[in-house]
């Protein structure tokens, strides 16, 4: 092993959301000095507007830090971040295939969350060395004694040296880089073997092609090397290598152990598909390394332009946000009332609510977003199974054998005295009830079996409404099992609206079909004609409202001559206009798509 | 010879009406004497600017309540406008008038003397009960006193506003109020649906209540459809949404705004379009003073009008009126054929009921007048 080689440390930091991740990010590029104080914007690594303003990290960012340790050495520290959230666990396990070591960020106020834990056993899965660390240990608030015995008794970490600090007043950081130069192991690998690099990663820059995030395991690769893709065979000719420093900072090769970057005039995303190994055309490694789980998408919604003419234009915004998180899936797809528009899969809820914000922020578009849906396996009398993951596809009844759907393993954190409650909640939800610990006196774990098609539909946000807030969530799927469902169809003013159908449990269809029904009555505007709102299943009618008709939308005030007055009401009222979708006859506010998720208990 | 219209403000009133939202004050009396001043000194600023080449073809004085200021302030600003501007010898004088004013026959006879040849007189409604909850500062009898004073004072223009369409009001009350009105005789009668506006006392009482505004639209609808049958039976012509005249009464100045011809507005918070731009003065009473005294202009932006905006304007503004947008008058100001450019609007209008066609023009239907705003946003761009 080369000297430098013995002085890397590649970690990465974990932690629940909000537990400060970032922010300790942050203080370590400071400490050692990357950026100055003065230069920095807060949270360097989540540079998305969106990841800044929601403060949660959607793209994983890899950073090299230099840092000089109390044993007088020089160590190469390569913090590659994760995303935090529950959505991202596959982003996550990406990250921590190029590490040795990572750093779990507990709340010193809160304790150990549900996605604490679920990062914890990604980590044991890579076989990391898990430094714990306790952050926001300068508010008043803070139980440090507590939270300690927390990660001893539910996660079973040595806890004896843990640093403890705040990240935000940056207390402390010394000793969170003293631990990973000391704990965390340097990576092994050979710089003599044929070379085997992990890619982890990638984007895509208009100016220079593909950008790949390496983790060399084995072997150097070095500019004007003829690399090949060992998944596809493809090769391609190093143009630059370099590390995460300061942006990007080219170096003349890498070895063994080091993380960075490669460009190879790569002009198609595809080509570096994360997960895959790179070597040398010549000289190639017989194996390449373990890959990734394929990612499976978990959730799939029609996206549809509001004006039908934004066809193209949704297209290319599509294709570019699929750049850079390949995680997102679009094909074409139409629907009667939409016409011309894609079905897209993402891997949560959460996921999808940031394309689809990331749409119409940052491509200004005005889009309609049909109701989500699961993936079902869709047994055929005739011995085929398929899969559906929208309900215009669904075959008739007759056709059906029988129907399966994802169930989650849902682990949930929250304190005793909303067990009652939340137990409610989840058997309202069809949940099976799986088991429960106590954390400590007043906190549990409660585990449940849980049907995808129930969480999307608004568990989240009734977990954290019936708890204050103090409830965590991490669900994986666990298994597909029979069930009896049937496809809820919404009728506007006599039609069939493609995009408003769902795939519902028998038992829930009723009383789901008279909730969506109330709702789209509110959501809808009065129109110049009344508007029958019907839930049927099959051709049979469950619930009905009925929008009343306006009677009138006339504005015969002389306002003197403020002809401007007038005619800009008259603009504002078209502005209003423009963001609705016009189904049949009538006008549909792109909020009655997304509302037909919000049902409240 | 240029035609051109001018508007006047006068913003004061006794008390404020509970609906109103205009630019008028009921605690600032004190402020009468040094705007007046202020106007006067405006209406000077524009002679350079309505120089020999313009003559004043319509005068609207409007308020507030120009029959509260003193009536010797309205004297002596008629007295400016004639030695300041070429006003046409047939010019339409029109006055805004509330019976709580000055409305005595003498008064009316000042008025009239002075140049006033027509009056707009605020009624809003027959009964005394419904006068009282919105604020009204008079009685029927009240105003049915100031007409007859009016009448002999010798004006022979008369105009009555009254208002319909408030929570809970009975059909057949203002069916009462419209039929009382018939009965003076008046030439002109303005018949508004009551739009709640924002910052009002209403407004706040109807959120105090929790009252749903579009809960009252049957009623109102009701009310406005008998209304315009009873007033059509009776020799009033409807020639726009809210207004109807005996033939050969229709107001020329408000027509004016209708057919986006140029008007100045002078005065606080006041509206002029010239050139094909849209000005309008400040609506704080101290910035215009100020404004007056230092640069004789009180004007706080300009709107300067492309071709888009100026078609807008014009179709939206004629789709009000019961004629429609003319094609003849179209092509002369646009050069295009109508039908030609609004082909699918005008398509979708008639097919959803809105509007109809005769030979050389599109108008509202009875159903498009309760949908005005449909019909027009059609016409909108962007």
């Amino acid at each position: 092993m080369s000297d430098i080689q013995s002085r890397i440390r590649n970690f990465s930091i974990i932690a629940h959301i909000d537990h400060g991740k970032s922010t300790l990010a942050d203080r370590l590029i400071e400490y050692t000095g990357l950026i100055s104080q003065r230069d920095m914007v807060s949270q360097v690594l989540d540079n998305m507007e969106l990841e800044r303003e929601r403060g949660i990290t959607i793209k994983l960012q890899t950073v090299r830090l230099t840092y000089k340790a109390e044993d007088g050495e020089e160590y190469y520290l390569n913090l590659i971040d994760t995303p935090g959230h529950v959505d991202f666990t596959y982003e996550v396990s990406r990250s921590l295939a190029a590490c040795e070591g990572a750093v779990l960020v507990v709340d010193a106020t809160q304790g150990v969350e549900a996605q604490t834990l679920a990062n914890v056993y990604l980590a044991l899965e890579n076989d990391l060395e898990i430094i714990p660390v306790l952050n926001k240990i300068d508010l008043i608030s803070a139980e440090p004694e507590r939270v300690l015995k927390e990660i001893e008794d539910v996660i079973g970490l040595y806890t004896e040296g843990t640093p403890q600090i705040s990240a935000k007043e940056g207390l402390n950081i010394k000793d969170v880089l003293e631990a990973i130069v000391t704990r965390v192991p340097s990576p092994k690998g050979d710089a003599g073997a044929p070379l085997k690099a992990l890619i982890f990663d990638s984007y895509y820059d208009s100016y220079r092609g593909v950008i790949v995030s390496i983790r060399v395991m084995d072997g150097q690769v070095s500019t004007k090397d003829k690399i090949k893709m060992m998944s596809n065979g493809k090769c391609f000719e190093v143009d630059e290598i370099g590390l995460f420093q300061n942006g990007l900072h080219p170096v003349a090769k890498l070895s063994a152990g080091e993380v960075g970057y490669l460009t190879a005039s790569i002009k198609n995303i595809g080509d570096t598909s994360v997960g895959d190994t790179i070597t040398l055309e010549k000289n190639p490694a017989k194996a390449a390394l373990p890959g990734y789980k394929k990612v499976n998408s978990m959730v799939y919604c029609g996206i549809y332009p509001v004006d039908g003419n934004n066809y193209e234009d949704l297209k290319d915004a599509l294709g570019k946000l699929n750049l850079n998180d390949a995680s997102l899936l679009y094909q074409p797809d139409t629907s009667a009332v939409l016409g011309f528009g894609f079905r897209c899969g993402f891997l949560g809820l959460l996921h999808m609510e940031i394309i689809q914000q990331r749409l119409e922020r940052e491509f200004n578009l005005d889009i309609v977003a049909t109701v989500p849906s699961v993936v079902y396996h869709v047994a055929l009398t005739d011995g085929t199974v398929i899969d559906v993951d929208n309900p215009t596809n669904m075959p008739p009844a007759v056709k059906i054998e029988y129907m399966e759907e994802p169930i989650a393993q849902a682990t949930m954190m929250l304190p005793t005295e909303y067990v009652g409650s939340i137990m409610e909640l989840c058997q309202s939800r069809r949940g099976i009830y799986i088991g429960m610990n106590y954390m400590e006196e007043n906190r549990v774990v409660l585990e449940y079996e849980l049907p995808l098609n129930e969480i999307i539909y608004d568990f989240f946000d009734a977990l954290k409404s019936r708890t204050k807030g103090y409830a965590s969530l991490d669900y994986s799927i666990k298994e597909y099992k029979k069930s009896e469902l049937v496809k809820l169809d919404i009728l506007l003013n006599g039609e069939i609206v493609d995009a408003l159908s769902f795939i519902v449990h028998r038992e829930k269809a009723y009383e789901r079909g008279r909730k969506v029904a109330e709702k789209l009555k509110n959501e809808i505007p009065r129109q110049m004609f009344e508007i029958p709102i019907q839930a049927a299943i099959g051709g049979k009618i469950i619930a009905r409202e009925t929008v009343s008709a306006m009677r009138k939308d006339v504005l015969s005030k002389c306002y003197g001559g403020d002809i401007s007055r007038k005619r800009k009401l008259l603009e504002k009222q078209k502005e209003g206009k423009k963001k609705m979708r016009q189904i049949g006859k009538v006008q549909v506010p792109q909020e009655a798509f997304l509302s037909v998720l919000k049902l409240d208990e | 010879m240029r035609k051109i219209s001018l508007y006047i403000h006068i913003p004061f009133c006794k008390k404020k009406c509970i609906y109103c939202d205009f630019v008028s004050f009921d605690d600032s009396d004190e402020d009468i004497e040094p705007y007046f001043s202020a106007l006067f000194e405006e209406i000077r600023a524009y002679k350079t600017i309505l120089n020999a080449e313009y003559i004043i073809d319509t005068i609207f004085i409007g308020g507030g309540t120009p029959n509260y200021v003193e009536v010797r302030y309205i004297e002596e600003l008629m007295g400016v406008i004639f030695s300041t501007f070429d006003v046409d010898k047939d010019a339409e004088i029109s006055m805004e008038a509330n019976p709580c004013g000055h409305s005595s026959r003498e008064d009316f006879e000042r008025y009239r003397k002075c140049g006033v040849n027509r009056l707009s007189i605020g009624l809003q409604s027959a009964s005394d009960d419904m006068l009282r909850q919105i604020g009204r500062q008079h009685t029927k009898a009240e105003f049915d006193e100031a007409f007859k004073n009016a009448r002999s004072a010798g004006f022979d223009n008369i105009n009555v506003d009254i208002i319909f369409g408030f929570y809970n009001q009975d059909v057949l009350e203002f069916e009462n109020t419209v039929q009382y009105v018939i009965g003076t005789g008046c030439e002109h009668i303005s018949c508004y649906s009551l739009k709640l506006e924002e910052e009002t006392p209403l407004y706040d009482l109807y959120m105090d209540e929790g009252i749903d505004i579009e809960s009252e639209d049957f009623e109102d609808r009701m009310m406005y459809h008998t209304s315009c049958g009873m007033l059509e039976a009776n020799g009033y012509v409807q020639y726009e949404l809210s207004n109807f005249a005996k033939k050969g009464y229709a107001c020329r100045h408000n027509l004016n705004y209708w057919d986006i011809k140029e008007y100045i507005g002078l005065g606080l918070a006041a509206h002029s379009y010239k050139d094909k731009a849209r000005f309008f003065n400040t609506s704080y009473m101290d910035e215009y003073l100020q404004g007056i005294e230092t640069n004789g202009s009180a004007i706080e932006d300009i709107e300067q009008l492309d071709k888009e905006k100026q078609e807008e304007e014009f179709i939206i503004m004629a789709l009000r009126k019961t004629e429609g947008v003319r094609f003849d008058e179209y092509k002369k100001r646009f050069g295009e054929k109508f039908l030609d450019k609004y082909k699918d609007e005008t398509n979708y209008l008639i097919e959803a009921g809105l509007a109809a066609l005769s030979k050389n023009s599109m108008y509202l239907t009875d159903e498009g007048k309760d949908f005005a705003n449909i019909a027009m946003m059609e016409f909108i761009s962007n």
